[in-house]
């Protein structure tokens, strides 16, 4: 649901009609009423801000997490980081992921288009049941796709035999080729029920009229869609491609439950390399660099999808 | 209205999609309610009588109460520290004119895209000194945190569209801040905060990595995290690992199953504005 909660926020915020420009507020306002803003203001700082400015500080030493203090290291780790292919495999991973997840979204499209449909049956049901997938814990989603992927007693190996495709059946998760694939078709489980819930939101705010005056017109399901589906709801639509892209850069649970990053590491992305680093290995300085990385990486896209979307409107 | 055949498509294809979505957590309940010799022989099949006694055995071997318990305090927790400390501040931020309100909520702003991972390895070692490791309450005031943007992002979102005359009324009769905050913004507020507490909650319960660092013995763990231990000790008996699997979900999905549309609402609140 992190995602979820992204996805509110983000969509809030960007649409919300009277602020798109930050200025820093009225220069004329009160002071007197900030004690309501200090308490959330005091935990935000306490166990945000300030681990944030910390974790930029490790980044720049060297801790095996178990001495006193850790040793100051300058730059260094951000120049084994260039260096390191385990961490750009895992950046990677985390493309791969990316892009998988559009596959889940395109189906999300589709459903919406088709849940908006005036003389769709049973369309609560629908969406209610689609979206159940969306709600549970990825670790229980985990362990489920697990066993479903099992090579001897798993849903999916079982399927494709009793269908007469003996030669498909496979170790999903075992095998270095197949076990991305797998984890990241787990995870778009998780995915199409959002994005349809998102697009069918934009597409019920659609103007009815516009749809019946294009049938007059002559125009068909396809160029409806296409002319007028499409571009009213492309906000919902950049939006979700910009919270695919934060949640998949950050995503671990699905590694973490399924495949520990392997065989090997050939599932790992990069929250896991981090996690491994700082506590498995117990190298605190690097894993902290690389942690400040993917922050900025994700900093940098957010940047550029508020600009585009600036643009646009 | 079209033709039959794409009448019947479009439902075919929701059919299709909607088995997809539940058929894997259907296939696992109806694991657990068999033998764990039996789901490795035959993995469609159903035997009578029922094994219940799975039930029995996962709830005991699992720890479920002591998970259910812990994580049901932690997100209740969670949303009421949220919303403790995060209303008031959308409440100032979205409707009393202060200096900076804007430069201010931009750094909370901040939190939606900062991932865990750029926190959670000084947190660790600073909660270890503070004593606040393998605590509830330690757990609380990170996921607090950690769920305070987006709870001030949504909130304020919609205080701003409140009638300023409103609150310029309220403030011309005498009330203070607090008691226009109370009786006049809180209960125009109802859906933006119920929408807060359903997503906040969902997010709580749902957590991994917090507990996974902040929850390490076995008297705190909370249910994602108890359950990755659970999946660890019966790798090979699926059968009960089917019944452990069933016990976490059944919560969420019951919550759900009552509160979609406060589910549903939250979210398409904020993208369709």
């Amino acid at each position: 649901m992190t995602q979820a909660t992204i996805g509110a926020a983000l969509a809030g915020g960007t649409t919300t009609r009277r602020a798109p420009s930050f200025k820093l507020g009225a220069r004329s306002g009160r002071w007197k009423s900030y004690w309501l803003v200090l308490p959330a203001f005091a935990l935000y700082a306490a166990f945000m801000l300030w681990p944030i400015g910390q974790t930029v500080w490790l980044s720049l030493t060297s801790w095996n997490g178990l001495s006193l203090s850790p040793t100051w290291v300058g730059l260094e780790n951000y120049q084994r980081l260039i260096g390191d292919e385990r961490f750009f495999a895992s950046l990677g991973n985390n493309l791969l992921w990316v892009m998988g997840s559009w596959l889940a979204q395109g189906l999300g499209l589709l459903l919406a288009a088709i849940l908006s449909a005036s003389w769709i049956r049973g369309r609560t049901f629908f969406r209610t049941v689609i979206f159940i997938p969306v709600t549970m814990s990825l670790v229980i989603v985990g362990i489920v796709w697990d066993q479903i992927y099992q090579p001897n007693t798993g849903l999916l190996n079982s399927g494709l035999a009793a269908i007469g495709l003996d030669p498909l059946t496979q170790g999903w998760l075992a095998q270095p080729d197949t076990a991305m694939s797998a984890v990241i078709a787990t995870a778009n489980w998780t995915y199409y029920g959002f994005a349809m819930v998102i697009l069918l939101g934009g597409m019920q705010n659609i103007d009815p009229n516009l749809y019946e005056a294009a049938s007059l017109d002559g125009a068909g399901a396809w160029a409806r869609f296409r002319h007028i589906t499409v571009p009213g709801i492309q906000n919902q639509i950049t939006l979700l491609l910009v919270i695919s892209f934060i949640n998949t850069l950050k995503t671990f649970d699905l590694v973490y439950v399924m495949t520990n990053g392997g065989p090997g590491t050939a599932t790992e992305v990069v929250a896991y390399y981090i996690y491994a680093l700082a506590f498995v290995t117990n190298q605190v300085g690097y894993a902290a660099s690389a942690a400040v990385v993917l922050t900025v990486i994700i900093l940098i896209i957010t940047a550029v999808f508020l600009r585009l979307r600036e643009k646009e409107s | 209205m079209p033709r039959l055949l794409p009448r019947l498509s479009a439902h075919g294809a929701l059919i299709i999609v909607s088995l997809l979505s539940v058929i894997p957590l259907g296939w696992v309940i109806v694991q657990s309610l068999r033998t764990s010799v039996a789901t490795s022989q035959n993995p469609f099949g159903i035997e009578w009588p029922l094994q219940f006694s799975n039930y029995v055995e996962a709830w005991n071997a699992g720890r479920f109460p002591d998970y259910l318990l812990n994580s049901s305090i932690v997100a209740l927790g969670t949303v009421a520290l949220i919303l403790l400390v995060g209303f008031p501040a959308a409440y100032a931020l979205a409707a009393l004119n202060l200096r900076w309100s804007n430069g201010v909520f931009l750094v909370f702003l901040l939190g939606l895209m900062i991932p865990i991972w750029s926190i959670v390895i000084p947190l660790f070692y600073q909660m270890r000194s503070l004593g606040l490791i393998n605590t509830l309450v330690g757990a609380i005031l990170v996921e607090a945190a950690l769920g305070l943007p987006f709870a001030v992002f949504l909130l304020r979102a919609n205080l701003r569209e409140l009638p300023r005359e409103l609150l310029e009324a309220a403030r011309i009769d005498g009330a203070s801040d607090l008691r226009t905050m109370w009786s006049i913004v809180r209960p125009l507020a109802k859906p933006a905060i119920q929408a807060v507490i359903v997503l906040t909650f969902m997010t709580s319960w749902n957590e991994l990595i917090v507990p996974l660092f902040f929850l390490q013995t076995d008297d705190v763990r909370t249910l994602p995290i108890g359950l990755t231990f659970f999946q660890g000790r019966f790798t090979t008996d699926t059968a009960i690992l089917a019944a452990g699997t069933t016990l976490a979900a059944l919560p969420v999905l019951v919550v759900y199953l009552l509160f979609n549309r406060q589910f549903i609402n939250g979210l398409t609140a904020g993208a369709t504005k």
